[in-house]
């Protein structure tokens, strides 16, 4: 009687096996910000799919904290992970993520997909791009114009003596809101003409004369002569919380930000903000972002169907009516501009053309960028030389070069 | 206790009076130093972000208030442009539940724990006392990420990662070292020769453990619970590393997540953390009004 | 009836190692293995981004640490925000304690009250004072300015200087309510007829806490002092989110940088985990030390009263 009772049991356990087998679990890893947003859509994917997708958010430096304590052990936080601009440095050099190249070649997603260039380190595709976002700058138009000034300036010497005039009127006390750190130095030297690096990594800002030295000086000024709110360097708050609470005129943005600059539920500076394509030469630099699958994941092929659908047309979509961020299909962003989604299209499109990347890939680019950030911020507080910061800056580069290679 | 009476009986209602003033001012001074901050956490989860921008003049409760950041809080709320999805959705329910079984009971185990190891500590004689009570101290200042590579590794072996269990188990380890060094300061406070008189009666050590030194030490008790609870509840690194998902995720990693790409969703976070506030206010005022009555009514003899 | 000795003696053993043993075992298997592993690592140059087998290399990251003098640089400042937050930190506990140990309506209240900061988590402390302490709009700036005590408002953390005073501040704010819960604890605790024997006797109050309260709270106290002192000298969260804040991470504030910011740096930043590993021993060691000349001035002192 018992061993009839163990068969039976045994094989309703077999029958409901496969049931289990078929929903299927992947977990992703990702910031707030790459959530799909749709959950409508999520469930429909799920549905059809049969795949049970888990968000795990977290913040974006407790994305990299706990890849890489998972990394140390060799195992995967996730199946699927969302790379942020730091990830080459912080997750594909800790050799945590799977090469796509197999699963491209087998299932490929469409050619449509801009800036697969940025997520290919050494030959191997690391990640499908997501989203775009240029650094980009917006500015209040109505407070210019009070100045006396109708367009944005040309170049970064006239945007200064624009913002003179702005604190000495009284219109603006501190009219540029940029922070104390790395991309506001990359911002002017980029968009002056200097390309910063060349193709052999090698620190060509360091150089004579460069236009990344009088970056610097400018920069500097900047906080001395407090053309930047010194709450700036106080480090509680950001150049964007600065901005929208109504102090500044200039504006380190992205390309997105005029959507919460005109939000006047968000924005004193509503609905005044436009973008300006950035002064001088005018190349800025992309943060892109993208999805990958960690290396030691089980179920690559179940993630693949993920991110066929994460980058797929309708999530791209609802992503960018969500969170603003720019999709990476160029065929979804010709869409939504037809639709008239699109802020400030012809200055995006403007700035589009004048690029010029840093090199992210670098796999020491992480320590490096934050160190930056350090010594502008003494130089700030210090009243430190320009010419010395820059040369402390290149030594900081070839250290780690020389540690990492 | 009353430490500043010069005798029993007041000398008059007015001397009466005069101390209850003094009291009274120290309280509201107390208050407004505590308080003060927290009240602006809560005005921030009922304003407007223009209301918050306001200079200079700010106003200290706001014009229009409004209870959308906590129907967000709960809901996942709006989704509309600017980038606003409440990150939330759906977890803060859970990761108050978590957090509330976890603390719990990881202060549960550690105090009742922590008695008994503190009592041995302090009133039993044996061959390298000094030795072990040594051993489970000396880790106590290691900085918590020094030991969590390895830590992860063991747990995740274990099969532990992301299930309140593994939390707990952490918990309690890293609480003990505390607990035991205070309960053994607290058990060494109680008269000595009561112990005496009971094992002279025949009593056995648990049977001393039980209806003596758990009695007498109440307040100590409260005290270490409390801490515990408090030090789990406000605990990030932890829950960062070893949950996952919302089965074991606790509350101060899903209050991480306001923090977006560009700005922080301020009135939702001091929304959130009115939230979190809530269950261990009420649990400390429940511990308060219990070790107040237990006081009053004197000390066993 | 004679007592059996040795019955009692072997009963105790089993008592304590019944009571004793998991936890021993716990403790070992789970602080001290980890533990042991990473002073391995710190003896190796490991490092997460270089991709090679971590090599043996004795002392030299200790060596390596120890010469550099940003070590001592950030030692120095960490010994000064526990300089200045610890007096302030047990000043206003022990004045809290001894007055929510008085009688009054509502004590249960104003006692849990009081505790509230220490339940605020530690990331929405850091963004509350940020706000707080805004130069463009913040609280205190208006609240200062309504009272008319200001005529501008002031951008309080600008200099690296009185950035560490509100770190103490702040630091102080969020943690008073743990040694308040001690010594409230501690003070329970005093026998009451002690001190109606010491009124008797016509003892004043202030000799009757010089005398009979402070000696009897000076275990709680020690507790409370070292542990205060090991979280002021390892402070980590209010530095980062008051100083080196705004949403994107990473970069660190070099002028507020303390210990736990410096580890953070080497073992999660810079993923130079055996030089991590070695700083964190160090910052043991350091802590150790006090903590040691803390409990046995202090608390031998009070056991042996």
């Amino acid at each position: 009687m018992q061993s009839i009772k163990n068969a039976l049991l045994s094989l309703f356990l077999l029958a409901l096996m496969p049931a289990a087998l078929h929903a299927e679990k992947i977990t992703f890893l990702t910031p707030s910000w790459g959530a799909p947003p749709d959950k409508a859509l999520l469930e429909s994917f799920q549905k059809e799919s049969g795949i049970t997708v888990e968000i795990q958010s977290v913040q974006n430096k407790d994305l990299f904290s706990r890849t890489q304590i998972a990394a140390a052990t060799s195992q995967s936080p996730a199946d699927v992970i969302f790379l942020t601009q730091e990830a080459p440095s912080n997750l594909v050099a800790i050799d945590m993520m799977l090469s796509l190249n197999n699963l491209q070649s087998k299932d490929p997603l469409g050619n449509d997909l801009t800036g697969q260039e940025f997520w290919n380190i050494g030959g191997e595709q690391f990640g499908v791009p997501v989203y775009a976002q240029l650094v980009m700058m917006d500015y209040n138009t109505d407070r210019l114009k009070r100045a006396g000034f109708n367009t944005p300036p040309s170049s970064w010497s006239e945007l200064k003596s624009m913002a003179e005039k702005l604190k000495s009127s009284g219109i603006d006390k501190h009219p540029i809101a940029m922070k104390s750190s790395d991309w506001s130095w990359y911002l002017m030297a980029l968009s002056m003409g200097d390309p910063m690096f060349d193709n052999d990594f090698k620190p060509i800002f360091a150089n004579k004369g460069s236009k990344s030295r009088v970056a610097m000086k400018m920069l500097l000024e900047f906080f001395s002569e407090e053309l930047i709110s010194p709450e700036i360097v106080a480090g509680t708050v950001n150049q964007h919380s600065i901005f929208w609470s109504g102090t500044g005129t200039f504006h380190q943005g992205w390309q997105g930000s005029i959507r919460i600059g005109n939000n006047a539920k968000k924005s004193k500076q509503a609905p005044h903000v436009a973008y300006m394509v950035l002064p001088g030469v005018g190349n800025t630099w992309s943060f892109p972002a993208a999805i990958g699958i960690a290396k030691f994941s089980t179920n690559v092929e179940a993630s693949w169907k993920f991110i066929r659908w994460y980058t797929g047309k309708a999530n791209q979509k609802s992503i960018y009516k969500a969170f603003g961020l720019y999709p990476s299909r160029s065929s979804v962003a010709a869409e939504l501009n037809d639709e008239g989604l699109v802020d400030g299209y012809s200055q995006i499109l403007a700035q589009s053309k004048k690029v010029n990347e840093l090199p992210r890939q670098a796999l020491w680019w992480g320590p490096f960028t934050a160190k930056v950030s350090e010594e502008i911020l003494t130089a700030v507080q210090r009243g430190a030389d320009s010419d010395k910061t820059v040369d402390k800056i290149a030594v900081i580069w070839n250290e780690l070069k020389s540690e990492y290679e | 206790m009353i430490y500043f009476n010069k005798s029993q009986m007041p000398l008059s209602f007015n001397h009466y009076y005069i101390r209850r003033i003094w009291i009274y001012l120290f309280c509201a001074i107390a208050l407004l130093w505590a308080i003060g901050p927290i009240y602006w956490i809560f005005v921030s989860s009922i304003s407007t972000r223009m209301e918050l921008y306001a200079t200079p003049i700010k106003s200290w409760f706001p014009s229009e208030p409004t209870w959308d950041a906590y129907i967000r809080l709960f809901q996942g709320g709006g989704k509309y442009r600017g980038g606003d999805v409440s990150p939330t959705e759906g977890l803060m329910w859970k990761s108050l539940f978590n957090t509330l079984f976890v603390s719990i009971v990881s202060a549960a185990f550690v105090t009742f724990l922590s008695t008994n190891a503190g009592y041995v500590f302090a009133r039993m004689k044996f061959k390298g006392k000094g030795v072990i009570f040594f051993f489970l101290m000396l880790m106590m200042p290691l900085p918590l990420w020094v030991s969590i590579i390895a830590l992860f590794f063991m747990i995740s072996n274990a099969g532990l990662i992301d299930t309140l269990t593994g939390m707990i188990l952490l918990f309690i380890v890293f609480l003990l070292p505390l607990g035991i060094w205070l309960m053994s300061t607290f058990v060494r406070e109680i008269n000595p020769e009561i112990e005496e008189a009971a094992i002279v009666d025949g009593c056995n050590r648990w049977q001393l453990m039980r209806w003596i030194i758990y009695p007498l030490s109440k307040s100590g008790m409260a005290a270490v619970f409390l801490v515990s609870l408090l030090t789990v509840w406000n605990n990030f690194l932890l829950p960062l590393i070893f949950t996952r998902s919302p089965d074991s995720q606790m509350l101060t990693v899903v209050l991480s997540l306001f923090v977006g790409q560009y700005e922080v969703a301020w009135e939702d976070m001091a929304a959130a953390a009115v939230v979190t506030m809530l269950p261990p206010f009420l649990i400390a005022l429940f511990f308060q009004r219990f070790l107040i009555r237990g006081m009053t009514l004197g000390a066993v003899k | 009836m004679p007592i059996d000795r040795n019955r009692g003696t072997r009963q105790d053993l089993v008592f304590v190692a019944v009571i004793l043993l998991p936890l021993i075992i716990l403790v070992g298997i789970l602080i001290y293995f980890p533990a042991i592993d990473s002073l391995i690592t710190s003896f190796t140059n490991e490092n997460l981004r270089i991709r090679r087998l971590p090599k043996f290399i004795g002392l030299k990251n200790y060596s390596k640490l120890i010469e550099n003098s940003e070590f001592w640089i950030v030692t120095a400042r960490s010994l000064l925000v526990v300089s200045l937050t610890l007096p302030l930190e047990l000043l206003i506990s022990l004045g809290l304690a001894l007055l929510l140990t008085e009688v009054f309506p509502g004590r249960a209240m104003v006692r849990t009250l009081v505790l509230l900061p220490w339940m605020l988590p530690p990331i929405v402390n850091g963004f509350l004072w940020g706000w707080l302490l805004n130069g463009e709009y913040g609280a205190l700036n208006g609240l200062l300015y309504q009272m008319g005590i200001i005529d501008e408002y002031v951008t309080w953390l600008r200099n690296p200087d009185t950035q560490i005073i509100w770190v103490a501040v702040v630091q102080t704010w969020t943690r008073f309510a743990f040694p308040t819960i001690i010594l409230l604890a501690g003070l329970q605790s005093i026998p009451k007829d002690l001190l109606d024997a010491a009124k008797v006797d016509g003892a004043s109050s202030w000799q009757s806490f010089k005398n009979i309260v402070l000696p009897l709270l000076m275990p709680s106290f020690a507790v409370a002092l070292t542990i205060e002192f090991i979280a002021a000298f390892q402070i980590f969260d209010v530095i980062w989110t008051l100083t080196a804040g705004g949403s994107a991470g990473g970069a660190i504030n070099p002028f507020t940088k303390t210990l736990m910011l410096y580890n953070y740096e080497l073992v999660f930043r810079d993923l130079r985990i055996g030089l991590g590993a070695a700083l964190s021993y160090l910052i043991l060691f350091l802590s150790l030390g006090v903590a040691i000349v803390f409990v046995t001035r202090l608390y031998n002192q009070a056991v042996k009263s």
